[in-house]
């Protein structure tokens, strides 16, 4: 593939101005496509990216949205390369696909990459991956919760040419957009794409024309290999072992079984391997995700968590470790086995694993333990409401406000509260006047929930919680698409604890609009009244005009013993609205004035002790259940 | 001579050298947990399962009568040294294994 020889070393200052300024490009490239995007998804939500490869498809940098999206360029580049003969491949060309067997984690996301040439040479590739609202399929959304095969979900584009020689190819655009009940918007978002990767590759050029050819392909290799060096370099500041994690995807889509993931990450000098064995064999159903969603989220925590302060290059991780997993198995699944809902099921757990297994491992070196991070919020309380409005135009909307889940927390400070997935350091939660502008509904509160998060001498990120209800709808169904709801979702690590089971949940009977009507808008779950239905984790039923949807998403797993935890904290979270005097008391052992809302240090200091009195004279001897396990 | 740091684990656990070996140690109350050679401290810890339901008002609405947190203490003073959410038909899982420090 390599079309010219290795290339020799570049000076130190040309090689830190052409890190940063390729570090622009990458920036700008993804603005661009956020804010020509047609989507609140993308423009708001920014559930997206945009990436750099090097000519060989090796990933060089990733922008600050959704990494996992955008860890998958490399993949879609190295299979056009291996797939394409070099002659098809031309300046001016843009390949599209949504292949979860070709790189993307599941079909929602489309992927656009683009050759960089200059001179007639290759030099880079650049690519820009959104998730599409929908995409078609038998449901809106695209997330059939029955489907039993590939076939029966949307149509997979495996890689198609949409741009040939600058020109868009309209036969191949008119055929992708046609899939999706929104293609009006799929075509902004596919135009966003080529804008972007215009914006780069232009770009580029210019860094190439100044620089010259042989410079910056020198510089493109040396840039991953100081990236791999410096990550290397970390790594063996960690001592060997291996580190276990389990967790769980519960709901297949047709059946509440739940589906254990199990990893053990070895750490063997300049090597690791993460080892899945223990994982349940493929599902019958949608919850599954291909090897390239796992390997995708492998990269981005690595990436966050060991490649800290440099270029998130995918590429550099190359040599740095191997996974084991059997084939056809829940997190490697065999065509023609159901994936659509990959990205937010086994996808998600593995990066849940991942995150927890890395943390502890760096939770055992001296010079890395301060970066080392619980787990982030469990997988995406995923939410479609999808219908006609009271005009009988046909509306999808995917609810963002699962971006709001707790990140994990550090080893001297809390998670930040609602601050998303650690694989999504730059996603937002679209304003709430844009949400109700766009989709028939209204959104009655959203706010940081109380007792959602991992407790801790550091707790986990606040998850989010939120309340809606349908407005000037016709007929509405609510599709819930989500895990983590029969079982906590993030871990704690080194005594830290798990956070909260997240889930759906309907209202009914609440009168709510004669109460709007009436010039009353409830403000949170006491006030609201009625009953609650709680949602499946997946599930599809009519949304009647009358229900309000409440939901509560996942905090953050939590860092150390919750009664180290400096009682003034627990104070002020429970001023804040954040901690319930009962989580206060229970877990961290704080008594807080009820009437005065005021921390009682003596009460404090007796409740800690008879906890711990507790602990010792209630706990078992491990040695002896382990024994028995043995018998 | 001295007990000789060689790696922490969080905060409330650390692997010592004493006379050239290596032992698990409590950092608050330096109760041995014994040799690393068994891989992971908690082998040595006191253990107590409690339903999710107890550990946070909102898993009220998740299976409580089928996972559990398991929190494993040190013996002599009670420290929580880790906390694990596992189905409670699973037996205990290790959190790592550094026999080989």
């Amino acid at each position: 593939m390599r079309t010219t020889k290795k290339t020799a070393t570049i000076d130190p200052i040309t090689f830190e101005v052409l890190k940063n300024r390729l570090w622009a490009i990458n920036d700008e490239q993804a603005n661009i496509a956020l804010r020509t995007a047609g989507t609140l998804v993308v423009y708001e939500a920014r559930d997206m990216n945009a990436a750099i490869t090097d000519r060989d498809g090796r990933g060089m940098y990733l922008a600050c949205y959704n990494n996992t999206m955008a860890a998958t360029v490399q993949a879609g580049v190295k299979s056009i390369l291996a797939n394409f003969s070099k002659n098809f491949i031309k300046e001016g060309d843009m390949f599209l696909f949504n292949d979860p067997w070709e790189g993307a984690v599941h079909y929602n996301d489309f992927t656009m990459v683009a050759p960089v040439y200059f001179q007639g040479d290759l030099v880079a590739w650049t690519g820009v991956s959104m998730h599409e609202v929908d995409v078609g399929g038998q449901v809106p959304g695209s997330m059939y919760l029955l489907a039993k095969t590939a076939y029966e979900e949307p149509v997979i584009i495996t890689t198609v040419k949409i741009v040939e020689g600058w020109e868009v190819q309209q036969d191949i655009l008119r055929l992708v957009c046609r899939t999706s009940r929104v293609p009006q918007l799929l075509q902004l978002d596919v135009m966003a794409r080529m804008s972007a990767i215009v914006t780069a590759n232009k770009a580029i050029q210019g860094l190439v024309e100044k620089y010259g050819k042989e410079t910056f392909l020198a510089f493109t290799d040396q840039l991953i290999e100081h990236i791999r060096e410096s990550i290397t370099d970390r790594l063996r500041k960690i001592p060997d072992g291996i580190w276990y994690e389990g967790d769980y995807v519960d709901h297949d889509g047709m059946s509440e079984t739940v589906y254990p993931v199990k990893l053990a990450v070895t750490k063997k000098g300049d090597k690791l391997t993460f080892d899945f064995t223990g994982t349940s064999p493929q599902a019958p159903g949608f919850i599954n995700c291909t090897l390239h969603g796992v390997h995708g989220q492998i990269s981005v925590v690595l990436l966050a968590m060991l490649g800290y302060g440099l270029p998130y290059s995918v590429g550099a991780l190359a040599h740095l470790y191997d996974v084991i997993i059997p084939e056809s198995n829940l997190v490697n699944a065999s065509f023609p086995a159901p994936v659509a809902l990959g990205a937010l099921g086994a996808s998600w757990q593995v990066r849940q694993m991942v995150n927890t297994c890395i943390g502890k491992m760096m939770a055992c070196s001296a010079e890395l333990k301060d970066y080392a991070l619980a787990d982030y919020t469990s997988t995406w309380n995923g939410v479609i409401i999808a219908g006609l409005d009271n005009a009988y135009k046909e509306f999808t909307y995917v609810v963002m406000e699962p971006g709001g889940g707790g990140s994990g927390a550090r080893t001297y400070k809390d998670g930040i509260d609602t601050g998303g997935p650690i694989d999504m350091p730059g996603q937002g939660i679209p304003d709430v006047e844009s949400t109700e502008y766009n989709y028939p509904v209204l959104m009655l509160w959203r706010r940081e929930s109380k007792d959602a998060f991992g407790p801790g001498q550091f707790r986990g990120g606040a998850g989010l919680e939120y309340a809606l209800v349908p407005y000037k709808v016709g007929f509405a169904m609510l599709i819930t698409v989500t895990a983590g709801q029969y079982q906590p979702g993030a871990m704690g690590i080194c005594g830290g604890m798990p956070a909260n089971c997240q889930f759906n949940g309907v209202l009914k009977n609440t009168k709510i609009w004669e109460r709007i009507k009436a010039g009353e808008i409830p403000t949170d779950l006491g006030k609201l009244g009625g009953e609650m239905d709680i949602r499946p984790p997946k599930a599809m039923a009519p949304f009647a005009a009358d229900e309000v949807l409440f939901a509560v998403r996942c905090g953050g797993g939590g860092y150390n013993d919750p009664l180290l935890r400096n009682p003034e904290l627990v104070e002020k979270d429970v001023m804040e609205g954040l901690c319930s005097l009962e989580i206060a008391r229970d877990i961290f052992g704080v008594i807080i004035n009820p009437t005065t809302q005021k921390l009682d240090v003596t009460a404090t200091k007796k409740m800690r002790e008879e906890i711990i009195h507790t602990r010792i004279v209630e706990g078992k001897p491990v040695s002896e259940i382990l024994a028995n396990e043995k018998k | 001579m001295s007990d000789q740091l060689v790696i922490p684990i969080g905060d409330t656990t650390k692997v010592v050298r004493r006379n050239n070996e290596l032992f698990f140690e409590c950092t608050r109350c330096s109760n041995s947990y014994g040799s690393t050679k068994i891989g992971d401290p908690k082998k040595n810890a006191l253990m107590r399962e409690r339903s999710i339901g107890d550990v946070n008002p909102w898993n009220k609405y998740g299976k409580i009568d089928q996972f559990v947190v398991r929190e494993y203490y040190c013996p002599k003073c009670g420290i929580m040294i880790a906390a694990n959410m596992q189905n409670k038909d699973e037996p205990i899982m290790m959190d790592m294994d550094l026999s080989n420090l």
